[in-house]
């Protein structure tokens, strides 16, 4: 008899009449993560390895084409604005040369209204490609960020196959971390751009890269206790590979997410066959989003992740025919930039992707 | 000199006392909203807790602070009215960081958080309902695996005619016009040129064609979707040739809109496997395209693949057997020591395409393009007149034809049968006997010295020539009012002006040929004019015309093909599920123009003085005529598509297609006798197939699983064939229609992640399907050199199953030259550039293709026109193939040289278990055994085969930068 | 990762030149490579086939005809020649014209001998007048008729009536008869009536050594003799053996029977048959007669027996005469002719495949007009007979001509 009563209750709960009551009351906001594909001015910056994206340099990246990059990258994110009807409140982007090209792409007339601010420390990635973070002011107060560099030590991974000296003079991107309140509420941003597939012995570098997130948000907890920890990037692996699921602990289900946990809600779309990119055919979501256990089980009254696609996924890889390849053999898959080494003018080769929390 | 070190020493000294640290920092503040500078912002340039330094911003909004070391900081930069912004500046290698641009946010454009000042994620609508985007199209596992797999053994997807799969150019239909016949041949040398294209599979519907029931594949072929770079590769095949060099050149989009690209090759050599079969092919391919701004692109395309190719003969089992070489070929001979090839096919045939694509938005793009083929395309034979038939493996030079066990045969003389046997058994030691005599041709040519002390040629090389000016326009449109529908179609044109026609290749050392037709002059010695090919020269000359390199003879006539179509499909997606609905609608129309009045089929004279001239040489007019305008055959043809498609979701879809077509005959299979006159089949009827196929696909984390099954109805289909009739003593036309046939069956394609091993996979394919003839067509004989009627719409009673007098049936007739189960299972390892593909195939079930007349209830019932089981069995009878078994190894590495340039090899063997008795296809010949001792049975000619290579490797090196 | 590159350009290279060596030297295409002309056999070449060095005259070969085994003897065979005999002859017949077939006329001082190669369109290997030596060790000498021929041993079948049979393997051919030089050809020999009635006297002796058949002979002098001589088969399915009268119809004895032509290709003897002209015509050969054409096989059921009426099936019970318009082919025809006003008779006996098979002889010949006939002498079953190798009315060189 009791199961009848509980299945009636939650029917009421979930009843969209019910929704509809108290909709004003509630706040809801859009985090984000867009890797840009090689948002590069046309200028040399002393120090980085950017003479592929100069003018005279073998992509030819002249201020036309660096111009309708620039607008093409707004418009997507335009593009969501129109979906969501309201701005990404935080948007974390990668693969972005400096501070010149986010103050260039802030100010492009489609986002503008949006007055989004910079958080980007210049990284020692040699490409000279960094991650930085976007935001709404009005939504995030920033308290305080860092940019945390890509070490091996203290680790639990073996890395005996590495010499002192291969590791010293491993390059790759540092993991951007910015701390700030919404409403009143604490919350801890980590944006990622972990180490390529390419090349040999990188098998290790993701599941460190994501070790060194989790040992950094592990303390932020301690620090701030209930502190809402959002993790994204691009994390080149999938939600199903060993760093995410072993090293960051993401979970598919919320109702197995623990404090020591993060739920991951494109676990499960990565197995429904959601793609943010593809390789050789093969869709894969390297974009990846996700949050700690005080937003997945988030107190009452506090920000909570919502199920925003076919009210089951937690979160959304976002694609627009005009940002898909119409024809060819790349049917089907993001619109990018470069093809083969020639510049179509499309968007980036990953989609982005989102999650929304709301209190 | 003292001076010089004096002021170096005070430089370095300079330096080194006022040495302050070379960092620091600069920019420009400015209001984010229109970039005017901001005057007098304070910046404080922070490190931790520490200020390091304060200034202000200049007039123009600049600033600079020096002296900085390396490491990271924080400016805070505040302004009346302006958000306070902070900027972290990293100074490295001792560089003044230039900042560029810093703005600073209006305070008034940002208001404190409240409920409606912006707008709120609206949640009430729950999100939204978007699928996940599997990519169906072009990477299907089961064409990929088979189509690479499966392509020594001739394998045809379910069973369908290969004139089936429509094959385009940049939107236009390149099946030839004449036969239907899939045009690869014309790039055949250009893979890098032609690499990208779009595939769609069985009766889908293709963004530039409607297509028909077995796939399209439109290749661009335009300069932009030529890979960038400069491309070579060197490849060696053993069973096609010895060496292909090719070279490609592209520049991609460039920034002034134009894209050029250009691609040569050479194909050289013979092979380890078929003597005399043999390359000399050539290819380049130049294109560029203009792409005028977002909505105007205009692209030019010519290429050509000039060449040769020595073509390769069936002989019977009994020659292969003999010679123990299943790959004997009857086409060649020596030559002053030299291998020469009598079948050769010289082709040139440039085609020419001007293509322009419209794309005003993002929701609508069409394309218009006119094509142009022209060029020629000739076959080399042996001809010969009133002589020895030259061919080697003629039945009259085999042990078979002195000697045979069956008494009833009458052939017993085992002396000449012995001395054959032995000169096949070794041809080594004859190889004028066993191979084409070339040197007896230049030597009987020069003794036929005639009055004036020139030589007529006995044996000579014709080359037969098919050449096509093929001009066609088409124009597609896609255009997608909402997310959820879209609406391709389009129009084509193509005006078709083929000439067949002879001309002497080689006289092979006489001095002339003359143009009579030779089979006609033994039938009609006594009246010389039947015996002409081109009547009018003769009226006005007198006699025949004599020949030299060069010349036109024999036949000479215009296949003229018109059609016209156009399409539409729609397609509708709501949420999970999606279909389509198209239709297609044409009209097709064909003729035969002769250019040449044959002595046979004069026709009727066309004025008075014609009909004079034809009185005093005594022509009688005849009703069918070899010249002028044929009646023109024209047919309404029509289609309707309709597909249903429905994403499960965890990567599956499934989707069903059921379709319908009433397709135009071909002008090949319409003319009774399209050599010698103007005579169409009667009753021709279009082609009614109804095709319907139901599918699963996973496409999801390296899993791809495809299962299909399928049901395919072909009615009506007609078919023409000339052939020397022994019961007529005549070479004769048989028109055969009304052929039906059924293919159906299964298909499954997987590929799956073996998970113990990483990157490594299983793949495999299935294909299980019974190809039947469902009809007894009707056969219709006439003798080729009277038209005479010899049998009127005889049913051929024995083609769709072997049925004995009382009416079991021993064995159905199934569609040849496909093997009906084929299988193939194998590993695939692809890591860090290496590919390594094992696989194991089986082949079973295939037939071969079946001669109409030897189902026909007289051959089946002999001389006494007594028809008993045992000849039912013996005559009708379809071959079954044994089934093979084969073993293919593939591996593949490419490198990257920083960067930049690659270079890899990819080396393939094929049928490693060196199976060398697996026929790939073959024909049962035409001729019948008419004089037998007991006359109670005809025999049937020993068929022809052709075979699979034994182990055969393919090493291809490229290399790209 | 350089060691791969290495072992797989050495892959290369091995497999490029174990076949660069075999299969580099290109295919002959097309081109001027003309060959040198086909070997011409001069005495000397010929030792290598174990030529003895001298030639056995033609008429010393018919003699071995006398040699046959029992075993020959017994069955139907001709004499397989077991000595190394070679002779050597001038060729004097050409088969353009279609009236010869498989076959050529050699012919040196001593006589001339038919020699079955079996090939057809010989004429395009062998010239008038071209030297031929020929192997006569393993061929078969054999007699048809009378008239000596060379093949090969005969196929060893209960059916055959031919001695010989046609060699036509190529490696024997190859082996056996080897093409001489070019020369003038011979004129054809001069006879008279009475050398003709001197050579029909020889009779079955037409292995006398001095004989004249199988050579190019002339003949003045000759007049129609308005007579014929055909055999025709009504059922094209049935053997046309001896020992089947049912299927035999001679048309002899009694005038021309309408037939003004050399010979009836296909299509002229059905237009004889269906003008009536052989109506009367009797079927049956021997002691066997039957009756006219006109008449049907069901007619003498009993006496033919019912084995023989299968043999008929369906067309038991059509006409003789519809039977042969049925399964007509062409067919032989011999005209005779009386030697310089004598009675000894020529016969002119040509094929209907022949390509003046229809043409008609002139009616001035068949009024009586003294002609000359040249062509190859031969002896059929008792009767003299020439075969034209021109056609009657050949431009350059007819072989009938009005005195």
């Amino acid at each position: 008899m009791k199961r009848y009563f509980y299945i009636l209750l939650a029917a009421l709960m979930l009843s969209p009449f019910a929704w509809r009551a108290d909709a004003a009351k509630h706040r809801s906001y859009v985090i984000g993560f867009y890797n840009l594909e090689n948002l590069f001015d046309t200028y040399h910056d002393e120090g980085k390895n950017d003479y592929q994206y100069l003018p005279d340099g073998q992509n030819q990246w002249t201020e036309a084409k660096y111009a309708k990059k620039l607008h093409n990258m707004a418009s997507v994110i335009r593009a969501m604005k129109e979906d969501n009807k309201c701005w990404h409140a935080v948007l974390g982007v990668s693969e972005v040369e400096n501070r010149h090209v986010l103050e260039d792409l802030v100010s492009q007339p489609e986002i503008e209204e949006a007055n989004y601010q910079i958080v980007h420390y210049d990284g020692p990635d040699r490409r000279g490609v960094d991650v930085a973070l976007l935001y709404k002011p009005e939504v995030l107060k920033v308290l305080a960020s860092e940019s945390i560099p890509y070490t091996f030590t203290p680790s639990r991974i073996d890395w005996s196959a590495w010499t002192k000296e291969e590791m010293d003079n491993f390059r790759t991107r540092d993991v951007l971390m910015v701390r700030g309140t919404i409403d009143g509420e604490m919350f801890a941003f980590f944006v990622a751009h972990l180490p390529s597939r390419l090349g040999g012995k990188g098998a290790d570098l993701r599941p460190r890269g994501a070790e060194i997130i989790y040992m950094r948000a592990m303390e932020l907890q301690k620090e701030f206790p209930g502190i809402k920890i959002v993790v994204m990037g691009d994390m080149n692996d999938n939600p199903t590979d060993a760093s995410m699921t072993e090293f960051l602990r993401g979970k598919e289900k919320i109702a197995d997410v623990t404090d020591e946990d993060f739920f991951d809600p494109f676990l499960s779309m990565i197995k429904a066959g959601y793609s943010s990119l593809y390789y050789q055919g093969a869709g894969n979501i390297f974009d990846i989003i996700m949050v700690n256990n005080a937003v997945a089980n988030a107190p009452k009254g506090t920000f909570q992740i919502q199920p925003i696609v076919q009210k089951k996924y937690y979160g959304r890889v976002f694609s627009k025919p005009f940002m898909t390849n119409q024809s060819g053999q790349y049917k089907g898959t993001p619109f990018r930039t470069f093809s083969g080494g020639a510049f179509v003018g499309g968007y980036s080769d990953h989609y982005p992707t989102y999650i929304v929390i709301k209190k | 000199m003292k001076r010089a070190i004096l002021t170096l020493a005070a430089i370095l000294a300079g330096t080194m006392l006022f040495a302050q640290p070379s960092g620091g920092v600069k920019g420009t503040v400015v209001n984010r909203n229109g970039k005017q500078p901001v005057e007098n912002a304070r910046l404080v340039l922070m490190q931790g807790a520490a200020e390091v330094a304060t200034v202000t911003s200049g007039a123009d909004g600049t600033f600079y602070i020096p002296g900085l070391e390396n490491g990271m900081y924080t400016l805070v930069i505040d302004a009346p009215e302006f958000l306070q912004t902070q900027v972290q500046v990293t100074v490295n290698d001792g560089y003044v960081k230039n900042m560029f641009n810093l703005s600073l946010t209006g305070m008034q454009r940002v208001a404190e958080i409240d409920d409606d000042s912006f707008a709120q994620f609206d949640m009430d609508d729950s999100g939204y309902n978007d699928n996940p985007t599997i990519l169906f199209g072009s990477n299907d596992v089961f064409n990929n695996i088979a189509g690479y797999n499966f392509s020594a053994v001739r394998f045809r997807a379910r069973g369908y005619a290969s004139e089936s799969q429509d094959v385009y150019l940049a939107g236009v239909k390149m099946n030839d016009a004449i036969t239907g016949y899939s045009p690869f041949s014309l790039w055949s040398g250009l893979n890098e040129a032609m690499r990208s294209k779009e595939t769609t599979n069985g009766t889908e519907v293709s963004d530039y064609a409607f297509g028909g029931y077995n796939g399209v594949t439109n290749i661009f072929g335009n300069a932009t979707n030529v890979r960038k770079g400069i491309r070579g590769s060197v490849l060696t095949n053993s069973t096609l040739y010895r060496l292909r060099l090719m070279g490609s050149y592209a520049t991609g989009l460039m920034d002034n809109g134009w894209a050029l690209a250009f691609n040569v090759s050479a194909r050289l050599g013979g092979n380890d496997w078929i003597d005399g079969v043999y390359y000399r092919s050539f290819a380049y391919y130049a294109a560029a395209d203009k792409v005028f701004n977002d909505t105007h692109k205009l692209g030019f395309v010519f290429f050509a693949t000039p060449g040769q190719r020595g073509a390769q003969n069936a002989s019977t089992q009994e020659v292969y057997d003999l010679m123990g070489d299943n790959m004997y070929n009857s086409n060649w001979g020596y030559q002053n020591g030299k291998v020469r090839n009598a079948r050769v096919r010289k082709t040139n045939e440039p085609i020419a395409i001007l293509k322009y694509d419209y794309t005003p938005s993002d929701r609508f793009n069409a394309s218009a393009t006119v094509l142009y083929r022209f060029g020629k395309n000739g076959y080399t034979a042996l001809d010969w007149y009133d002589a020895q038939d030259p061919r080697p493996d003629y039945y009259r030079n085999l042990p078979s034809y002195f000697y045979d066990e069956n008494s009833d045969l009458n052939r017993n003389n085992q002396t000449k049968a012995f001395w054959a046997e032995e000169v096949w058994s070794h041809s080594g030691n004859y190889p004028t006997i066993t191979h084409i005599n070339w040197d007896r041709f230049y030597y009987v040519n020069r003794i036929q010295t005639d009055e004036d002390g020139l030589n007529r040629s006995k044996y000579i090389q014709e080359e037969r020539h098919v050449d096509q000016n093929d001009l066609n326009f088409a124009a597609s449109f896609k255009y997608r009012p909402l997310e959820s529908i879209t609406v391709t179609g389009g129009a084509n044109a193509r005006i078709n002006r083929t000439e067949y026609y002879k001309q002497v290749a080689d006289l092979l050392g006489g001095d002339y040929f003359v143009d009579i037709d030779n089979f006609a002059e033994r039938d009609f010695a006594a009246t010389p004019y039947k015996v002409q090919n081109d009547l009018d020269y003769y009226l006005v000359n007198g006699s025949a015309r004599t020949l030299k390199v060069g010349d036109k003879y024999g036949y000479d006539y215009l296949a003229q093909v018109r059609n016209f179509g156009a399409w539409v499909n729609g397609k509708f997606t709501f949420g999970n599920f999606s279909s389509n609905l198209g239709a297609r609608i044409g009209y097709e129309s064909f003729w035969r123009e002769g250019l040449v009045r044959k002595g046979l089929f004069p026709g009727t004279p066309e004025d008075d003085s014609m009909a004079a001239a034809w009185t005093a040489a005594g022509i009688a007019a005849t009703d069918q005529t070899s010249y002028g305008k044929s009646d023109v055959s024209s047919f309404l043809t029509y289609a309707a598509k309709l597909g249903l498609n429905y994403v499960i979701g965890g990567a599956q879809r499934v989707y069903a297609n059921v379709s319908y077509f009433n397709d135009a005959p071909r002008f090949s299979q319409a003319f009774l006798s399209p050599r010698t006159r103007n005579t169409l089949m009667d009753n021709l009827t279009t082609v009614k197939t109804f095709s319907s196929d139901i599918n699963w696909q996973y496409s999801g984390n390296g899993i791809n699983v495809r299962a299909t099954a399928y049901y395919t109805t072909i009615k009506d289909q007609s078919k023409v064939m000339s052939a020397y009739d022994d019961l007529q003593n005549a070479f004769s036309n048989f028109a055969i229609n009304g052929i039906d046939q059924r293919n159906m069956g299964v298909e499954l394609g997987f590929k799956v992640p073996t998970y113990i091993v990483p990157n490594l996979s299983v793949q495999g394919v299935v294909a299980a399907g019974r190809y039947e003839y469902t009809s007894n067509p009707t056969l219709t004989q006439t003798v080729d050199n009277s038209a005479e009627i010899v049998m009127l719409d005889v049913p051929v009673q024995y083609w769709k199953a072997t049925e004995l007098m009382d009416g079991t049936v021993t064995q159905r007739h199934y569609v040849p030259s496909t093997p009906q189960l084929a299988g193939s299972l194998g590993l695939a390892y692809n890591r860090n550039y290496w590919f390594i593909d094992a696989d194991v195939e089986y082949f079973g079930e295939s037939y071969l293709d079946m001669n109409p007349l030897y189902r026909t209830a007289s051959a089946v019932a002999g001389p006494d026109n007594v028809t008993t089981d045992n000849e039912i069995e013996y005559m009708t009878t379809q071959e079954k193939f044994n089934p093979a078994i084969l073993l293919n190894l593939s591996i593949g590495k490419s490198w990257y040289i920083q960067y930049k340039y690659q270079l890899g090899f990819s080396f393939n063997l094929k049928n490693m278990l060196n199976n060398r008795s697996v026929k790939t296809g073959g024909y049962e010949q035409t001729r019948l055994v008419d004089n037998t001792v007991s006359r109670t049975q005809y025999y049937r000619f020993d068929s022809k085969y052709f075979y699979m290579a034994g182990t055969n490797y393919m090493l291809n090196i490229y290399f790209r930068f | 990762m350089k060691k791969y590159l290495y072992s797989i350009v050495a892959l290369f290279a091995l497999v490029s030149c174990q076949s660069l060596i075999e299969e580099w030297q290109p295919v002959f295409t097309f081109g001027d490579n003309e060959p040198a002309a086909m070997k011409i056999y001069a005495e000397d070449d010929l030792y290598e086939y174990d030529f003895g060095g001298t030639f056995t005259d033609i008429q010393d070969l018919k003699a071995q005809y006398d040699k046959k085994t029992t075993a020959e003897k017994s069955s139907t065979s001709g004499h397989v020649i077991t000595e190394n005999i070679w002779i050597k002859g001038q060729v004097v017949s050409d088969d353009r014209t279609g009236n010869l077939y498989r076959e050529i006329y050699l012919q040196d001082e001593t006589a001339g001998i038919d020699l079955k190669l079996g090939k057809s369109s010989l004429y395009s290997d062998f010239k008038l007048g071209q030297w031929v030596y020929v192997k006569c060790e393993d061929l078969c000498i054999g007699s048809y008729k009378g008239m000596p021929q060379l093949g090969l041993e005969p196929d060893n079948t209960s059916l055959n009536e031919y001695e010989t049979s046609y060699i036509d393997s190529q490696v024997l051919i190859d082996t056996h008869v080897f093409r001489g030089e070019y020369d003038t050809p011979l004129s054809p020999r001069m006879l008279t009536a009475g050398d003709i009635s001197a050579a029909i006297a020889e009779g079955s002796s037409a292995w006398n050594p001095a004989s004249l058949w199988g050579t190019y002979v002339e003949v003045k002098d000759l007049t129609y003799g308005n007579q014929i001589f055909a055999l025709v088969y009504p059922h094209g399915l049935i053997p046309h053996k001896k020992d089947n009268p049912y299927n035999r119809v001679f048309l002899s004895d009694k005038g021309t029977w309408g037939i003004n032509t050399w010979a009836m290709s296909k299509s002229k003897y059905v237009e004889y048959i269906n003008a009536g002209n052989f109506d009367a015509a009797e079927v049956g050969s021997g002691a066997t007669r039957y009756g006219a054409i006109t008449t049907k096989p069901r007619d003498y059921a009993e006496k033919m027996g019912e084995s023989v009426i299968n043999m008929f099936g369906a067309d038991a019970d059509i006409t003789f005469k519809e039977m042969m318009v049925k399964y007509a082919t062409a067919n032989y025809v011999s005209h005779y002719f009386k030697v310089g006003g004598t009675s000894t008779i020529l016969q002119v006996r040509s094929s209907g495949y022949a390509k003046f098979s229809d043409k008609e002889i002139p009616a001035s010949v068949r009024g009586g007009a003294a002609v000359t006939i040249k062509g190859i002498l031969t002896f059929y079953d008792g009767d003299a007979q020439i075969s034209l190798i021109t056609s009657p009315d050949d431009p350059e060189n007819p072989s009938v001509i009005l005195q």
